[in-house]
Order: structure tokens, then C-alpha cells, then sequence
């Protein structure tokens, strides 16, 4: 198969995306931080500060991994399908658009209703926002939402031009058929899979956005909030999950580069992937366990699919990354070491959610800490790990030459820091401290202060990832 | 003036076939005349279709169509002119991406307006019962998945045109 | 760049008729269009005779000097209007615990002229306890004249196949020059209650007798 060269344009607007992604990461992270060290009790946060701190980081951290992923994703099937540079680039300002619309509302109309939005919460502040604040956040995510539809419209009108259709492009010919046609490389089944199941997850949260917004502007059409929940979670849960099944196509890019063996889309993979696409759909009902009023069958099918529905991904991706590094003689450097941290990051972090996964634990923990633990785990050391793997990848080739012992260093003390971070949230969750209070008894206290070393430590790697691809950027462009 | 009497065949009848009437008068003007038009008159027709659409949608618009013989007749005019015929001259002049963000759009907003009906504590119309706004309602809901699974069903099995000659091609160079 | 041009006419053109369609993005539905224009400009009522359930003939412009708050209801509703008619009651406790409680009335006036006679009316006022003094039921002479009325308010009716009426239901508010000046949900007694309260403290203010 043919690769084509990526137009100076779209670089430049990778490039440019990678940059907003660190800068967003690194802000949200220090958040994070703010907010551990007041639940710490090392610093005094007022609780309204603390309430539009974890409505900041938590939209903005999704937002940025679905930033983030994009780009990865664009940037590898852009050399299989022709994809519009000035598409990524609307998506790109509509984003940020968007971006701002949210952050007024938080920070100018102290919109405090939490990343997602639950009905009737954003319309019924008590007088601690305006109704005017909650809509211009709902607003902001409508933007952002309308942002990655163009982006999937793109993706999914070249993969259909080059392909055919969606049943080729996830290679079902190959999968169900027999076709002794080559089947569609990696890259092209995960950005299809994801087209798919995003396109759904934003159409339906565009409409409860909506709704939102008319139930607050008249309050009397009013919105079944079970219906608003399981529509809100349909959306939430899909666009976080496809972050990462984005992203992970570096692994499927970028190994093979390290070791010369080609990463090839065979039946397993194929079968993997087409499993995986209708599982994150119907998954999301294990966000409900607390909800009495859900169906029973929607619940025992939410804990059913959640010990499946990662499986066969994560599944071929983990035995894939083992094979293809094994005995390989690969080079290791930051960009393959981060790649490798993420897949097991990753398949880490569903041991903890398949726990949570089942409805008798659930009943208990789910306000705990425990859940910020396992979401944290797959997407700091999962996911983030990749962009970061792409990041250093990109820089490679600069005049700046190899990576140094700086990168190595903050390789590892971002994987050690992480780790203890994200286990401090899990043991938080074991001890039974509760999710989402501004404010900790003082026996809870010592857990969020030592969380909040290992958050020190994660920003400060983190910054120099950022930084180190920032001036080799540079370098590289005065290469060039 | 028999589809007025009931909400439903008002909405989903009446006014769906005036439409049509439209871009039926398109698609003739198209083939006598051979009217080519360009994307930068394709996509503001299309917008003028949309925005005659929202107006139609409002219930105080059709509740004055019952009322005023002047909205009557801009109904019986404007649906077939600004809606059925720039609908039928400039829909294959946009692009495919144009394409799915109107259809992606009309899915959403059908959604929310199946839900504005049935859930509705008010008349949204005066003229129409309130239990007619509830089956409209649902009748929209059924709308809306049709149309959903109709296009998803499409991107799965309907081969793009120009594909095939591209697989042709690739087959072509692996062997 | 014509598309942009394009473009922007179109969208200008459009937002601006969506704008006067629905009086500045404010009403959608007629029933919302009817409340704002009589808030922003109360409207002059017709002179038609009415006919209160014990005999009396008058019009809505004798009550002039008073505040008078309508409905519209049959008294064989199985629906709405009894909703209706307990607001009135709720109202009508409350209004008359209030300062100055000899400045309103309520009226009902019923839109069924074929079934609503004067007895059945005087029959269901009794039953419902209503002092004739405070709050009167009420008739139009025939179907011409009703229609006046019920245009007048905005009211619109449809026969519905089980011999019940669909109707837009509210309480309106009538000013001291027996204009409509005012329109409300029939559930919100509470917002009617306070602007009453307004009501009353701006005439004393002014010193006029209200």
C-alpha cells in the first residue's frame, strides 16, 4: 500500500494541535493538583472554587484527549485516504471556540455543574450560577461537539471514497467472507470503528444538549432525567473510550518503525475490532448501577460488556505489542519506551474498571475514589502516554539529535509518579473516601497529600515532554 | 385543506408534499433547462431551504397559516419555492461533507423536536389537540430512526463509485 | 468568496424573519405571542352584554376602577378547568386577606352558550361555594357575540369528538380601565400574588386610590 506525504499545511496544524494539547494537559493537571492539595488540606481552596476547578479539569481533560487523539488519528490516515487540511483546521478553531465559551462560563459566570452536566443540575444552581453561565457552558460543549463532527464527516467521506463503505473499510470481507483481498491496515479499522461510534455518541449528545438548553430557557418541557442521564453517559462514555482508540493507533504506527516488523490487520485483529465498536456502545449502562429506576437487563448487560467490551482490543493490541517487540532488537528511546508504558498503562487501568464494573462492588464504591482511580489509570498512563509517544516520535529525526538523559529521566519519573498516583486514588477508593468532596476529613487527609507529591511529579515530566517538543520543534523547523 | 384538520397529516403531510411538489418543479427546470449550479450558490440555497423550514417548524407560523389567509398562501408558495427547489438544484452540487452535516444536523433536531412534542405540558398549537402533538411526536421519533439507520445502513453497504475503480487499482498493483 | 457573501446575506436574511417570526426569539407558540403583545400594550375589550348566573345583565367595562381577573371554563370540564377553578378559589382566599381587598373580582365566563344556561351556571356556582359578591359566573348572549370575546382575549376552542373542548387555558388580568393587561399560567397564583403585592405598594406610593 501506498503512503502518502503528508501537505506542509496539515503538518503545521498537527504541530499546532500538539502544542494546544500540552499547554491544556499541563493547565489541567496543575487543576488537579490545587484540588488534591485542598482535599490534602495543605492548602485552604474555598469550596465553589473547588466545585469550577473539577468542572474545568474534568471537561477540559476530556476535550483535550479527544483533541488529542484526533490528531493522532489524522495524522496516520491521512496517508492512507485524502483528508481535508482546512476540515482539521475548522475543527481545530471551532475547538478552541468552543474552549472559551466553556471557560467563560466557569470562570466569569461560575458555572460549578460538573464536566457532565446532569439534568437538572446546570438549571437549578441555587443562585451559585446564572442560567445564562449554565447555557454558555452547554453551548461551548455544542461547539466543540459540532467541531468533531466535521472532523468525523471528513474521515468518514474519504474512508468511503477510498473503501467503498464501512463493512470494507473494518474489513468484514476479510473477517466473514474469506476475501483473499489485503485487508485495510490498522489505522484505517480503528479510525473507521471510531467515525462510527463517535459520529452516533455526538448526534445523541448534541440533542440532550439541546434539550438542556430549552428546558432551561422553558422550564416547562421538561426532560425524563433518567432519558437525560442514559443519553448523557451514551455520549460521555463513547467520546472518552475512542480517545483511547484513537490514540492507540500510534502504537500500530510507530512500533513497527522501532522493530521492522509490519503491524498487519489479520482475522483476529479484524474480529477484535468489529467486537469492540458495537461493546462501547451498549457498555455505558454500567455508569447507572446506582440508578434503581434503569431496567435490570440494561444493568446486568452494563456489567456483562464491561468485562468484554475492552477485551478484544485491548486483547490483540497487548499480545500485538508483545509480539512485535520480542526479540526484536528495538531501539528503545522515549518515544517507543512511552508507546510500550501505554499499552500495559492501559490494560492496567481496565483491571480496576472491570472491578467497578460489577454491579455488587459498584453498589459501594461507586462514590468513591476508586473511579477517578481507574479512569485516571488508563488515561494518564494509557492514553496521555501515547500522545506523548507521538509527540517524541515526530521530534526524532530534529538536528537536536537523540533523545538525552533528561528525556530518559522524566520517562521514568513519569511512570513511577503516575503509577503512585493513580494507586493513591485506588487506595483512597478501598478505604471508602468519598469522590468529589471539596473538602476531607482530617483521617482522609494524608492519602490526597501524598497523591499530591506524585502529582507534583507527573506535572513536572510532563512539562518536560512538552517543552523538549516544543524547542526541537523548533530546531527542526530551522532545519527545514 | 382536508391534511389541516389533523396535526399529524398537517405536518408529516401536507407540508412534506408541498416539498415535494418543489423539487419536482426542480428537477424538471434541471432537465429542460440544464441548470448548473455552483457550491457558492448550492450551499446559501440549501441555508435559505433550512431557514423556510425553521419558520414552518415554529408552532405559532402554522397556527397562523390556519388563521390568516396571507400566511395560508405564503405556506402553499414558500414551501414548494424556497424549500422543494433549491432542494432539488443545489443538493448535488455540495459536498459529501456538506452532505452528512446537514443530514447529521435534521437527525438531531428531529430528535429534539419529537421530544418538544410528546413532552410538551402545553398546546403548542392552538388550533390541534394536545394528544395529536403527542403522536406527532412519536410519529417524529420513528422519523428520526428510520432516517438514522437508513444512512448508517447505506455506509456499510453502499460501494462509493469511485472507490471501486481505486480497489480495482490497488488489486492491481499487489498482484 | 461570493459563497461567503452568499452566506452571509442568506443568514442575515433568515435570522432576521426567524427574529420578527418569533418577537425577538421570546414567543414561539401563538399563546406566547398573544401573552407578550398584551404585556408590552394592554388591548381594548368589546362592549358585549354578559349575563351573570343570577340575571344580571352588565359588561366587562362596568367593573371599571376595579382589577378583574378571567377565565374561561364549561362547567361539564373533566379536565382543565377544574384545575382552573381551584387557582380562582386560591386566589380569591388570598386576595381577600390582602389590604385594600375591595379593589378585584373574578370572573368566569363560560364558552359553552349552547349547554351553559343561566340555571346550570347559578347551579354551578352554588356548588361551588363562589360569593356572588367577589366572584361572579357569567354568559354571552349568543354564538356571534362569544366569538367576539374569546377573539378579543385570544382564546381559541375546538369541540373535541368526546363533547369536552380544547382551549388555552390561563388567568387574565384586567386593569382599572377594563383593558387585558396581563396574562398567566393558571398554576402560577404565587407569581399573580406578588405582583398584586406590587401592584398595591406602586398605587399607594403614588398616592392614587386604587
Amino acid at each position: 500500500m501506498n503512503v502518502m506525504p503528508l501537505p506542509t499545511g496539515g503538518k503545521r496544524t498537527i504541530y499546532t494541535m500538539l502544542v494546544v494539547f500540552s499547554s491544556v494537559i499541563l493547565l489541567m493537571m496543575i487543576a488537579g493538583l490545587v484540588m488534591r492539595l485542598s482535599q490534602g488540606g495543605v492548602i485552604t481552596l474555598p469550596a465553589d472554587m473547588f466545585y469550577k476547578l473539577l468542572t474545568a479539569h474534568g471537561v477540559g481533560m476530556v476535550g483535550i484527549a479527544g483533541l488529542g487523539g484526533s490528531t493522532i488519528m489524522w495524522y496516520f490516515l491521512r496517508q492512507y485516504v485524502q483528508l481535508h487540511t482546512s476540515i482539521l483546521i475548522t475543527t481545530l478553531v471551532l475547538f478552541l471556540i468552543g474552549v472559551s465559551c466553556i471557560l467563560a462560563s466557569i470562570f466569569l459566570g461560575d458555572f460549578a455543574g460538573a464536566w457532565t452536566f446532569l439534568f437538572p443540575l446546570p438549571g437549578h444552581s441555587m443562585g451559585v450560577w446564572t442560567n445564562e453561565a449554565a447555557i454558555l457552558f452547554l453551548t461551548g460543549l455544542l461547539i466543540v461537539g459540532v467541531a468533531f463532527v466535521l472532523f468525523y464527516l471528513d474521515a468518514g467521506r474519504a474512508i468511503i471514497q477510498k473503501y467503498g463503505s464501512f463493512s470494507r473499510s473494518l474489513g468484514w470481507p476479510q473477517l466473514f467472507s474469506n476475501s483473499s483481498d489485503e485487508a485495510p491496515p490498522p489505522t484505517v479499522v480503528a479510525s473507521t470503528m471510531v467515525t462510527i461510534v463517535n459520529s452516533l455518541a455526538l448526534v445523541v449528545g448534541a440533542s440532550i444538549l439541546i434539550m438542556m438548553i430549552i428546558n432551561i430557557l422553558n422550564p416547562n418541557f421538561t426532560i425524563d432525567p433518567l432519558l437525560a442521564k442514559n443519553m448523557i453517559y451514551f455520549f460521555g462514555h463513547t467520546f472518552i473510550n475512542a480517545t483511547i482508540y484513537m490514540a492507540i493507533i500510534a502504537v500500530y504506527e510507530i512500533l513497527p518503525h522501532y522493530t521492522n516488523r509490519p503491524w498487519k490487520s489479520n482475522r483476529i485483529f479484524l474480529a477484535a475490532w468489529t467486537a469492540s465498536s458495537i461493546m462501547v456502545l451498549i457498555v455505558y449502562p454500567h455508569h447507572l448501577f446506582m440508578d434503581f429506576a434503569m431496567p435490570t437487563w440494561m444493568l446486568i448487560m452494563g456489567q456483562v460488556i464491561s468485562y468484554t467490551s475492552g477485551f478484544p482490543v485491548l486483547l490483540v493490541t497487548t499480545l500485538g505489542t508483545l509480539a512485535i517487540i520480542y526479540r526484536s532488537g528495538i531501539k528503545w528511546d522515549a518515544a517507543s519506551a512511552l508507546l510500550v508504558l501505554s499499552v500495559f498503562g492501559w490494560a492496567g487501568g481496565v483491571i480496576p474498571a472491570v472491578i467497578d464494573g460489577t454491579i455488587s462492588v459498584n453498589q459501594v464504591m461507586h462514590n468513591t475514589m476508586w473511579v477517578p482511580g481507574h479512569f485516571h489509570f488508563y488515561l494518564i498512563i494509557g492514553m496521555i502516554a501515547m500522545v506523548f509517544g507521538f509527540m517524541y516520535f515526530l521530534i526524532k529525526d530534529s538536528n537536536k539529535g537523540q533523545d538525552n538523559a533528561l528525556d530518559r529521566v522524566s520517562f521514568w519519573v513519569y511512570t513511577l509518579s503516575a503509577t503512585g498516583f493513580v494507586f493513591m486514588f485506588l487506595a483512597s477508593g478501598k478505604e471508602g473516601i468519598a469522590r468529589r468532596f471539596a473538602i476531607h476529613f482530617p483521617e482522609w487527609q494524608s492519602y490526597s497529600a501524598v497523591a499530591s507529591i506524585f502529582a507534583l511529579f507527573v506535572i513536572v515530566a510532563a512539562a518536560v515532554f512538552s517543552l523538549r517538543f516544543i524547542f526541537r520543534l523548533n530546531a527542526k523547523k530551522l532545519m527545514s | 385543506m382536508v391534511l389541516q384538520q389533523n396535526m399529524l397529516s398537517h405536518m408529516l403531510l401536507q407540508i412534506p408534499l408541498l416539498i415535494l411538489i418543489g423539487i419536482i418543479i426542480g428537477l424538471s427546470l434541471n432537465t429542460r433547462y440544464h441548470i448548473k449550479v455552483t457550491y457558492s450558490y448550492a450551499l446559501p440555497g440549501l441555508l435559505i431551504a433550512s431557514f423556510s423550514l425553521l419558520f414552518w417548524m415554529l408552532p405559532r407560523s402554522l397556527d397562523a397559516s390556519l388563521s390568516y389567509p396571507s400566511y395560508a398562501v405564503a405556506k402553499f408558495t414558500t414551501l414548494p419555492l424556497l424549500i422543494g427547489i433549491p432542494l432539488a438544484l443545489c443538493w448535488h452540487a455540495i459536498t459529501a461533507i456538506t452532505k452528512g452535516f446537514f443530514i447529521t444536523q435534521i437527525i438531531s433536531m428531529l430528535m429534539v423536536l419529537a421530544w418538544l412534542y410528546i413532552e410538551s405540558p402545553i398546546r403548542l398549537c392552538n388550533y390541534y389537540l394536545i394528544n395529536e402533538q403527542q403522536q406527532l411526536g412519536y410519529a417524529l421519533l420513528f422519523l428520526t430512526l428510520f432516517i438514522s439507520i437508513y444512512y448508517s445502513s447505506k455506509l456499510f453497504y453502499c460501494t462509493h463509485p469511485s472507490s471501486r475503480e481505486n480497489t480495482t487499482d490497488e488489486r492491481q498493483d499487489v498482484s | 468568496m461570493t459563497l461567503i457573501i452568499n452566506l452571509l446575506f442568506v443568514i442575515i436574511v433568515g435570522s432576521t424573519s426567524l427574529y420578527f417570526a418569533s418577537s425577538g426569539f421570546q414567543a414561539f407558540t401563538t399563546e406566547s405571542e398573544r401573552r407578550l403583545r398584551i404585556e408590552e400594550k394592554p388591548t381594548s375589550l368589546p362592549t358585549v352584554e354578559l349575563i351573570s348566573s343570577d340575571g344580571k345583565v352588565f359588561k366587562l367595562q362596568d367593573y371599571a376602577g376595579k382589577y378583574v381577573f378571567v377565565d374561561f371554563i364549561f362547567s361539564n370540564c373533566r379536565e382543565i378547568c377544574p384545575a382552573i377553578t381551584q387557582s380562582f378559589i386560591r386566589l380569591n382566599q388570598a386576595l381577600d386577606q390582602e389590604r385594600n381587598n375591595r379593589h378585584y373580582a373574578l370572573l368566569s365566563i363560560t364558552f359553552d352558550s349552547e349547554y351553559d344556561s343561566i340555571s346550570i351556571l347559578q347551579r354551578h356556582a352554588t356548588a361551588l361555594g363562589a360569593d356572588p359578591e367577589k366572584w361572579v359566573f357569567a354568559r354571552v348572549h349568543d354564538e356571534t357575540e362569544l366569538q367576539l370575546v374569546l377573539d378579543a382575549f385570544g382564546i381559541i376552542v375546538i369541540p373535541r369528538p368526546d363533547g369536552q373542548f380544547e382551549h388555552n387555558a390561563a388567568i387574565h388580568l384586567l386593569n382599572k380601565e377594563s383593558q387585558l393587561a396581563k396574562i398567566y399560567d393558571f398554576e402560577d397564583t404565587d407569581m399573580i400574588l406578588q405582583d398584586w403585592k406590587k401592584l398595591l405598594s406602586t398605587s399607594l406610593e403614588s398616592n392614587k386610590p386604587i
